[in-house]
């Protein structure tokens, strides 16, 4: 019983010493081992034959001198290491950078709008038609009579047609006039458009009717329910509200606030908007790239070249234009910078798992902030200045998260590379060792220090096939004297 | 001039032990009457602030006894300098473990 006792007592002191700073461990354990030793001797001497717990209650004792010691001679740096080298800073900048980018995101509403593509469902085969040389969809580019020529025409390609200008128009509400953006537009634009209302119906009629926005129906309205059928002023015409459409809806170009829905043949002449088509099944292959280039002659004969985009393609949220890029990154990162983290081989000193695990628990976190960042950032970037519609706005978005994520693991490796294995904190002061043309007689290259005293790091100026990546040199006790402080 | 340093009450027991010429561990434990989780962790604190400073024992002592070597403590001076500053504030501790008289035992 008592041999077991001591076998006991031997592995509990071995798993506490898990707890002391691993350049202290052995001879920790060497104490409390020699120490147990003599109370095992003494309590034996005592209590012969029967079973006596005094040497268990004194290895209980290596629990607190386990902790004393890590908190005294903890994992941290001998010396003051400047805390723009260690790895919480760092951590902290990342995450300091996410979450302003998240905060950006949650208060921009064309961000919101754009992350929360998913909710917005438009029929599919519905394509937005706009000239060729106004693609970015920042102004209104087909004329309507284009339009009205083209709708009274036989369809070899189209279902339906619908037309659509954005223009301040007075709006009187509450006796009050305010000039607001109003989207003046076809009786079936959204029957085409096939956008569910928060309430009412906006179903094509005979008679002029307006649709508000979320935001102007609780604005001006209190969010009335009862504010169907009610009758407004719109411009000099006087037209019934027919339903309210919910917020982060409207995804085409052009601001809006309210939409009036009148015949083709009341919408005034003179201005040009766009075009928003529902394209027959057969022709779905035509826009399969998303995008395709057509041409439209007017009465007048004048050609006109134009894009047509298909708009069920770019409903599907930022994450199209994030995984791509991100997996290109990777794809490249092998030829952009060398993955190895250091030349493992050659280390004499095995760093304890935990060290590991903090090691690459470090790696992970930094990988996964940067992944976040990469997300976010392009996403403000691209849509924070637009309003739905932007297919530039998705270019951008793709460009930056492609050169954000190559730059991001680059650096990641980088860093990774430079952070001692002990401290995490990143070392400094290179200096050059050897010259050139000692290269393959002696050593030739950069040396760094650890501000810590824990390592010191070679990186070779010329990588051969005995010295490719970054050695450690990991530096005993005997070192700390020079970082004493 | 320099302050000294206070230590506490247990401190400087262990410390009075030590300079009494209990100089392991657990000697230290059996003439205090203190538990191992609070002497070893007082020494890493003495030895953190240079009062007292450890040696190993020599192996070949150890090994003609027939036993592993030991880890002794022995005082500094500025450990000493540090125990006369406690035995002023702390008169019952020279009653507690005589230095004269533990060194005849």
């Amino acid at each position: 019983m008592n041999r077991f006792l001591a076998a006991a007592e031997d592995r509990l002191l071995c798993a506490i010493a898990l707890l002391a700073p691993s350049d202290r461990r052995a001879e920790w354990l060497r104490e409390w081992r020699s120490e147990l030793w003599h109370v095992c001797r003494c309590s034996h001497r005592s209590t012969a034959g029967s079973v006596d717990l005094t040497s268990f209650r004194f290895c209980l004792g290596a629990l607190p001198d386990a902790l004393e010691m890590r908190r005294i001679y903890g994992t941290t740096c001998t010396t003051r290491t400047p805390i723009h080298r260690s790895a919480s800073y760092c951590l902290l900048i990342l995450a300091v950078i996410l979450v302003a980018g998240w905060a950006f995101a949650l208060y921009s509403r064309p961000v919101i709008a754009e992350r929360h593509t998913e909710r917005y469902t438009v029929r599919p085969g519905l394509v937005l038609i706009l000239n060729a040389h106004a693609a970015s969809g920042a102004m209104n580019s087909i004329p309507v009579e284009l339009y009205r020529k083209w709708a009274g025409a036989h369809q070899k390609y189209f279902d339906g047609l619908a037309f659509y200008r954005v223009e301040r128009t007075v709006f009187f509400i509450g006796g009050r006039a305010a000039h607001l953006p109003i989207v003046h537009s076809s009786a079936q634009f959204f029957s085409l458009l096939g956008l569910p209302m928060e309430i009412g119906s906006a179903a094509p009629s005979s008679e002029p009717r307006l649709i508000l926005s979320d935001l102007i129906w609780r604005r001006n309205f209190n969010a009335d329910p009862r504010i169907l059928g009610r009758t407004v002023r719109v411009g000099e015409r006087l037209v019934s509200v027919a339903a309210v459409l919910p917020d982060g809806s409207w995804r085409l170009p052009g601001e809006a606030e309210a939409w009036l829905l009148e015949p083709d043949n009341a919408i005034s002449s003179g201005g040009a908007g766009y075009v928003v088509a529902q394209l027959k099944p057969d022709s779905w292959y035509a826009i399969r790239n998303s995008v395709a280039n057509i041409a439209a002659y007017d009465a007048k004969g004048n050609e006109h070249n134009l894009w047509v985009f298909s708009f069920s393609e770019r409903t599907n949220g930022p994450w199209r234009d994030y995984f791509v890029p991100v997996f290109l990154a990777l794809l490249v990162l092998p030829g952009l910078t060398s993955v190895f983290l250091s030349d493992k081989a050659v280390s004499t000193i095995r760093l304890s798992w935990s060290r590991r695990v903090v090691c690459c628990v470090f790696g992970a976190a930094k990988i996964a902030m940067i992944l976040g960042i990469v997300y976010i950032l392009p996403v403000d970037l691209a849509y924070c200045c637009t309003s739905g519609f932007a297919p530039a706005s998705s270019c951008l978005q793709f460009l930056l998260t492609l050169a954000l994520s190559i730059f991001g693991f680059c650096w990641a490796v980088a860093d990774q590379r430079k952070r001692c294995p002990v401290c995490l904190c990143r070392v400094a002061h290179p200096a050059r060792v050897g010259i050139a043309s000692r290269t393959f007689l002696a050593w030739n290259g950069t040396e760094l220090m650890c501000m810590g005293g824990h390592t010191l790091l070679y990186i070779p100026a010329v990588p051969t096939s005995w010295f490719y990546a970054p050695r450690w040199v990991y530096l005993d006790t005997s070192w700390k004297f020079l970082f004493a402080a | 001039m320099a302050q000294e340093p206070q230590l506490s009450h247990t401190a400087a027991m262990i410390l009075q032990a030590i300079d009494a010429g209990f100089v392991y561990g657990f000697s230290v434990m059996e003439n205090l009457g203190l538990p191992s989780g609070t002497v070893y962790p007082a020494l890493r604190r003495l030895e953190r602030d240079a009062l007292i400073r450890s040696q190993w024992e020599k192996q070949s002592i150890a090994d003609a006894e027939l036993r592993p070597p030991r880890k002794y403590y022995r005082i500094t001076a500025a450990g000493g300098s540090a125990l006369e500053a406690a035995r002023r504030r702390y008169p019952l501790l020279e009653r507690l473990l005589p230095v004269e008289e533990a060194r005849r035992s």
